[in-house]
């Protein structure tokens, strides 16, 4: 008999911080202190706490070590597993109250979410069928067998569960509009592409319940009259697909996945395609091409996957998320599901939440919670005291969302109104450091490589859009820019053939919405107010600070600091290409090296010298 | 459920078949809308959308190519937002297109994008910095690219694949650096790499100048140029063909776009220009032998006078049978029926052959005479929806490419079952059924195996030790009798076939149902262009006009033959007529060869003007496109003025006189 458990994240981004040495670590100090039968070692999916990994949470007591290492591990067993003491440096400071929090379910990280779709993860092994089932595992699949597939389409739809890929489109409707397509064959395609580079809320449910997506897929199949899924998973996540691989082979051996599921006559089998594809591959009609071999680029719908999806059949596409939700429906009730959320949009939604937030991570939220929650109480605020700026919601097509709209609940409809999106679930939160119009730019040059290149708006569009955020950046912007960027942006959003040009000008659009003033800045008077545009801004040396070290001097790469040694230093303007190094160089302490962008001298504020030649001197 | 559905645009209501796009419904109902990436022989892909449409109660304009008219749709197609988008689409593909070439470019006038920018008046925005190949590449003698000019409309990679059945190019790369490229096994290729087999028909359908002929460049201005239709003669399919001319001179062909027929060419007939240019200046174009064998130029009535004597001279001699008309396989069926006439009734020799196997004709007259006259074997719009095609003999990628393509087509993208006796190619697994390459050269084995199992049931093909179980000869058996089976017989079999392999052809036909009284599913294929013409016209030994049996063959024909009147260059083994005389009357502007005795060069192709039957039986004209200025007779009125020197009292005024009296002559059942 175990007296103590003792999970240890094994999600990727812990086994990149050292999960994996503190394990081996662990069993090594375990056995040294001949404790290998009494404290059981279970290595789970991921936590969402990434940024604190590697975690080490020791049940029954729950008490919550973060940023463990391997040296770290012979400390804990001997000083608290044998002797009882806490560990206190290796506990998590609360970075608001700065008060050391013990209990995991203490954390405000923890305590404000609610996780449903992310039930199992870092609470399972997610390598062994039976703490699945245990924790009520195939229970939902078992209540669909013994439905009829209309039953099972209406239970979704009174769950109100809407799609977590993106465009959040009604669960139940898409079900219903496959079951009533003619056709014998069938198929569900999991969407497990997650080309948003910031997100990974599809990895971690794939890494730590991939039960859960395969019983989604089984209970859609059954909803819909499918025998055959596919899992088009990114190749860049082996973890996730070999941990799918591994449930799938459980599954069979168990009888939940094949033919005659669980004794119902219904079959079903699942195959994995990896993917390489780009970030339009997500596209759902992209990723059937995808899986068919083909280029992976959308095409015009309708007609819809849902009539003709895989090799023509009629096809359910839906995001991991969506199906690692399902199961719960099934086994809890559409009521319950319901019971979580807004009016339009129920249930849960995971984040990814990054930026300039103290806590960030992998967060599941119910529907209808504000931003503020989010930003300030599960991630804790802004760091180093900033200001909250913007949150930039939905990958790299969403948009930002301001500080007068912080008390905005967050669900599908009250996203979109806002010109955000739920999109990939990414939450970026800037502070007042981060220059608007650069973010937009930031975004856009990986949208404007991401287009397919398929039509002339999204192609030729974003790269003109792009080409005019550059310009205003760096310092060339003019007056009319700002609106012959908005007319571009609204032309690609409404004329481009699939979600990614037509998402593709949302940050844009919302800066421009939010921060215009920032967009006026930049191309009126030549300035970026948050310090950020290079070519907008002019270094100073403050005399009354400056030492006359000379350091400065030294950084400088084009030689424009002068001063003597114990003077006060110079930079000349007409040489300075505002690099930075010399406020880098500058010792902390003295911070003599000041940055402005008091807006660059226009035309008529040149001073024509006698020669009569605008040289600025 | 209804079949047709009712919508109104612009204010009129409009009835159309469900499944019509709204781009289709309002053109078939005169209205238009812009488009830049549509064709309409291909599937819409949406790329430009340029064909925006307004919809009631849609918040936002839609692309009319790609999306179906519903049930009491609304749609406006012309409004001032719509004008105002597709201005700004326009220039946005601009941004991509080096318009400063404008002026030296051989589509301006008919490019697509410029029509679209002139007619919106756009303004000219800068060139965005692409990673884009800025040079031609030509790696081949038909095609040259530049990618500097295409818009992505995806044209020619869709008729690459649903047109010609190959895969050639892929869209590649992403943003603004995206491009058409040929493409193989995830990396750039040249063109012949990639699978191309040079039919050209994607420059036919590149809306700008992306694709063109190689030599297409400084060949005349799109305008000037005059366009005839015109078949192409190069193989039994006589494909129509648009053919033009810049100052009489042929600069390109294109396919015929002509409604309800197959609308593409191969590289033989796209690139093919086998057509005189008629600029060459011709001397020796009558020449006569003298007696130390050489080559004496002479005026036309010379030669004929000297012809007509010569030839007499033998018939008095040897009798008439010494003498012998053969013709190359493109000779129109007016020439045909003249010439054949020439032959019988003025030299009186039945020892005749304008171009025909022995064995096409044989399996040709034996099927004519189970389906019945008039009859013909399947045309292209059949093939394409076949359930199963049997390929006989191999080379069809060579001597009727198109047809190649359709059953290329028909085998990827229509559901047909694909059986080819020939060794498969690098490209056929992707359609091909079974292989039946075991049968290559001795497919009357197959033949009679099917004939025995489907009429006596007999699995006993004893064909188990070459690798054919009774199993596959189920199966094949089963492909062969469904309703649309067709087989399809390519020229090797029939140079190679005696009447053995012929009978065995037409037994299995008739026992899988393939052919039967008012039924033809078999598509016999002479490597003669105009066979089918020739042979109803009479141009073979064996029937006079219409089919009305004449004589037998007589394989030893060539060896008593003494004189010869030989018309283009017919495939004949001179070997065997040593000794023989030979007048030859030919379009060929070369100078002549030492083969003849006599030349007598007439006008050519270009100013042919006749009727051809193609292998479907589909009769149709090819059109004189330049006015003879050769001072060169054609080859009809060479035939009259050779018939006239022998005494004959022909008077055709035209042609259609010799129309009239084809027309009146009786037809064998
Ligand atoms: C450019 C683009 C990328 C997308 N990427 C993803 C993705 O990575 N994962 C995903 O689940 N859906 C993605 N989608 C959304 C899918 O097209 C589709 O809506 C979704 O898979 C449907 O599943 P759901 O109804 O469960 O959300 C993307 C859409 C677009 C336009
Ligand atoms: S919107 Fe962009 S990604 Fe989508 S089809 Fe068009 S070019 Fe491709
Ligand atoms: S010439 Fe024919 S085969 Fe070659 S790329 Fe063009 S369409 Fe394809
Ligand atoms: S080469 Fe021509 S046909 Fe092909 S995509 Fe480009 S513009 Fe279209
Ligand atoms: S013609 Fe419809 S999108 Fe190009």
């Amino acid at each position: 008999m175990y007296e103590r458990h003792i999970l240890i994240c094994a999600g990727t981004g812990c086994i990149s911080s050292g999960a994996d040495k503190v394990q081996e670590a662990l069993i090594k100090s375990l056995q040294e202190h001949n404790l290998q039968d009494k404290v059981r070692i279970i290595m789970s999916g991921c936590h969402g706490f990434c940024e604190k990994g590697p975690l080490f949470i020791v049940f029954p007591e729950d008490v919550f070590y973060c940023g463990v290492q391997a040296e770290d591990v012979p400390e804990l067993v001997e000083e608290y597993l044998i002797k009882g003491n806490m560990v206190e440096r290796l506990l998590y400071k609360d970075p608001v109250s700065e008060e050391i929090v013990i209990n995991h379910d203490k954390i405000m990280f923890y305590s404000k979410q609610q996780r449903l779709a992310l039930r199992n993860c870092g609470v399972i092994d997610p390598e062994n069928i039976d703490e699945y089932i245990i924790r009520g595992g195939y229970l939902g699949l078992k209540n669909a067998l013994k439905m009829e597939p209309s039953e099972v389409v209406e239970e979704i739809k009174s769950s109100g569960l809407r799609g977590r890929g993106g465009a959040g489109f009604p669960t139940g409707m898409k079900w219903q509009f496959c079951l009533s397509s003619e056709g014998a064959k069938k198929y569900v395609v999991c969407n497990a592409d997650e080309g948003d580079p910031g997100a990974f809320m599809d990895r971690s449910l794939l890494e730590g319940d991939p039960h859960a997506v395969l019983e989604g897929m089984m209970i859609t199949g059954q909803a819909i009259n499918a025998d055959e899924g596919y899992i088009y998973v990114r190749s860049e996540y082996p973890l996730a697909i070999q941990r799918l691989r591994t449930a799938i082979r459980q599954a069979e051996e168990y009888g939940m996945l094949g033919e005659n599921i669980l004794g119902f006559g219904f079959n079903f089998k699942v195959k994995i395609k990896e993917g390489a594809g780009a970030f339009v591959c997500g596209e759902e009609t992209a990723l059937l091409a995808s899986i068919e071999g083909r280029r992976g680029v959308p095409r015009h719908r309708p007609p819809f996957p849902a009539v003709e999806g895989l090799w023509n059949k009629p096809t359910v596409i839906n995001n991991v998320e969506t199906l690692a939700n399902v199961p719960l429906i099934l086994r809890r009730g559409a009521e319950q599901f319901a019971s979580v959320g807004t009016e339009g949009s129920k249930g849960t939604k995971v984040f990814a939440l990054t930026g300039k937030v103290n806590n960030t991570g992998l967060v599941e939220v119910p529907m209808g919670i504000t931003i503020r929650e989010v930003v300030f109480d599960i991630g804790g605020g802004i760091r180093f005291g900033k200001k909250f700026k913007a949150a930039q919601i939905g990958g790299p097509s969403g948009g930002c969302i301001p500080e007068e709209h912080l008390d905005l609940p967050i669900d599908f409809d009250s996203l979109t109104a806002a010109g955000a999106m739920m999109g990939s679930g990414g939450l970026v939160v800037v502070d007042e450091d981060t220059c608007m119009v650069d973010l937009a730019r930031y975004f856009l040059s990986f949208t404007k490589k991401e287009s397919c290149g398929q039509c002339i708006p999204c192609r030729i569009g974003t790269n003109q859009m792009y080409d005019i955020l550059e310009d205003i950046t760096e310092g060339r912007g003019k007056p009319e820019d700002v609106a012959l960027l908005e007319e571009l942006a609204t032309a690609v959003k409404k004329g481009s053939m699939c979600g990614l040009g037509q998402t593709a000008p949302n940050p844009v659009l919302t800066t421009l919405r939010y921060f215009r003033d920032e967009y006026e800045a930049h191309v009126n008077e030549k300035r970026c107010p948050a310090l950020v545009c290079k070519p907008l801004l002019q270094y100073y040396i403050d005399a009354e600070k400056c030492i006359g070290c000379q350091r400065c001097i030294k950084a400088c790469p084009v030689d424009a600091i002068t001063g003597e040694k114990k003077q006060p230093h110079e930079i000349d303007q007409e040489l300075c290409t505002q690099c930075s190094a010399c406020f880098d160089a500058c010792p902390k302490k003295v911070s003599a090296v000041v940055v402005v962008s008091e807006g660059l001298k226009t035309e008529e504020e040149v001073e024509v010298c006698e020669e009569g030649c605008k040289c600025q001197s | 459920m209804k079949k047709t559905v009712s919508l109104t645009i612009n204010g009129a209501k409009i009835f159309v078949d469900r499944g019509t796009t709204i781009l289709e419904a309002a053109r078939q109902n005169g209205i238009e809308i812009p488009t830049l990436c549509y064709h309409p022989a291909l599937k819409p892909l949406g790329h430009c959308r340029v064909c925006i449409v307004e919809i009631e109660g849609m918040e936002k304009p839609v692309t009319s190519c790609d999306n179906p008219a519903t049930e009491g749709m609304v749609v406006s197609t012309e409004s001032e937002l719509l004008e105002e988008k597709r201005k700004q689409l326009t220039e946005l593909a601009l941004a991509t297109h080096p318009y400063k070439d404008c002026l030296t470019c051989t589509r301006t006038g008919t490019c697509e994008l410029q029509d679209s920018a002139y007619r919106y008046g756009c303004a000219l925005p800068e060139q965005l910095e692409r990673d884009i190949p800025a040079v031609k590449t030509a790696d081949n003698p038909y095609l040259s690219r530049d990618e500097e000019k295409c818009i992505i409309c995806g044209r020619c990679v869709q008729v690459c694949r649903t047109g010609a059945g190959r895969f050639v190019y892929s869209i590649v790369g992403s943003g603004v650096d995206t491009r058409v490229a040929p493409w193989r096994s995830g990396r750039e290729v040249s063109m012949e790499d990639a699978g191309c087999i040079f039919c050209g028909q994607c420059i036919d359908v590149c809306p700008v100048a992306a694709l063109s002929e190689v030599d297409r460049e400084k060949g005349g201005r799109e305008w000037e140029l005059v366009t005839y239709p015109g078949i192409c003669l190069h193989c039994s399919l006589g494909c129509p063909t648009s053919r033009h001319y810049s100052n009489g001179r042929l600069v390109k062909t294109t396919a015929s776009a002509s409604k309800g027929e197959h609308k593409w060419l191969c590289r033989k007939g796209k690139f093919g220009l086998n057509e005189d240019a008629g600029e060459e200046n011709i001397t020796g174009s009558f020449t006569v032998k003298d007696e130390d064998g050489v080559n004496q130029n002479v005026e036309l009535k010379d030669a004929l006078k000297a012809a007509s004597e010569s030839l007499k001279l033998i018939k008095d001699s040897h009798g008439a049978g010494a003498l012998a008309v053969f013709a190359s396989g493109q000779l129109s069926n007016e020439e045909s029926y003249l010439l054949q006439k020439l032959a019988r009734n003025v030299l009186e020799t039945d020892n005749i052959n304008f171009g025909a196997e022995p064995a096409w004709v044989e399996a040709f007259t034996a099927i004519r005479a189970i389906a019945g006259a008039g009859i013909n074997g399947p045309g292209f719009n059949q093939l394409e929806r076949a359930e199963t095609i049997l390929i006989v003999g191999s080379g069809l990628e060579e001597s009727h490419p198109v047809a190649e393509m359709i059953i290329n087509r028909a085998g990827r993208f229509g559901c047909a079952r694909v059986l080819k006796t020939s060794p498969p190619t690098e490209d056929d697994y992707f359609w091909q059924h079974m292989d039946l390459s075991i049968f290559y050269g001795r497919e009357t084995l197959l033949f009679s195996a099917i004939s025995d199992y489907l009429e006596a049931g007999s699995v006993e093909s004893g064909l188990e030790e070459i690798g054919f179980t009774a199993e596959d000869l189920r199966t094949i058996s089963g492909l062969m009798l469904k309703e649309k089976s067709y087989t399809i017989v390519s020229p090797t079999f029939f140079k190679e076939a005696g009447p053995g392999e012929v009978d065995a052809l037409v037994k299995m036909a008739r026992a899988t149902g393939q052919v039967a009284p008012g039924k033809n599913n078999i598509l016999l294929l002479s490597g003669y262009s105009n066979a089918t013409g020739i042979l109803a016209t009479g141009g073979t030994s064996y029937f006079g006009p219409g089919y009305i049996r004449q004589g037998d063959i007589d394989d030893t024909l060539q060896n008593q033959v003494k004189g010869i009147l030989l018309f283009g260059s017919p495939p004949f083994d001179p070997e065997k007529v040593k000794d023989a005389f030979i007048v030859r009357v030919s379009g060929d502007r070369k100078e002549p060869g030492q083969e003849a005795n006599i030349n007598i060069t007439t006008a050519g192709h270009d100013q042919k003007e006749g009727h051809f039957t193609n292998a479907a039986g589909q009769t149709r004209l090819n059109d004189t496109a330049v006015t003879n200025n050769t001072g060169l007779l054609n080859d009809w009125q060479v035939i009259c003025e050779l018939a006239s020197s022998f005494g004959a009292k022909w008077s055709y005024a035209s042609l259609d006189q010799v129309r009239e009296e084809m027309a009146s002559q009786p037809v064998a059942d």
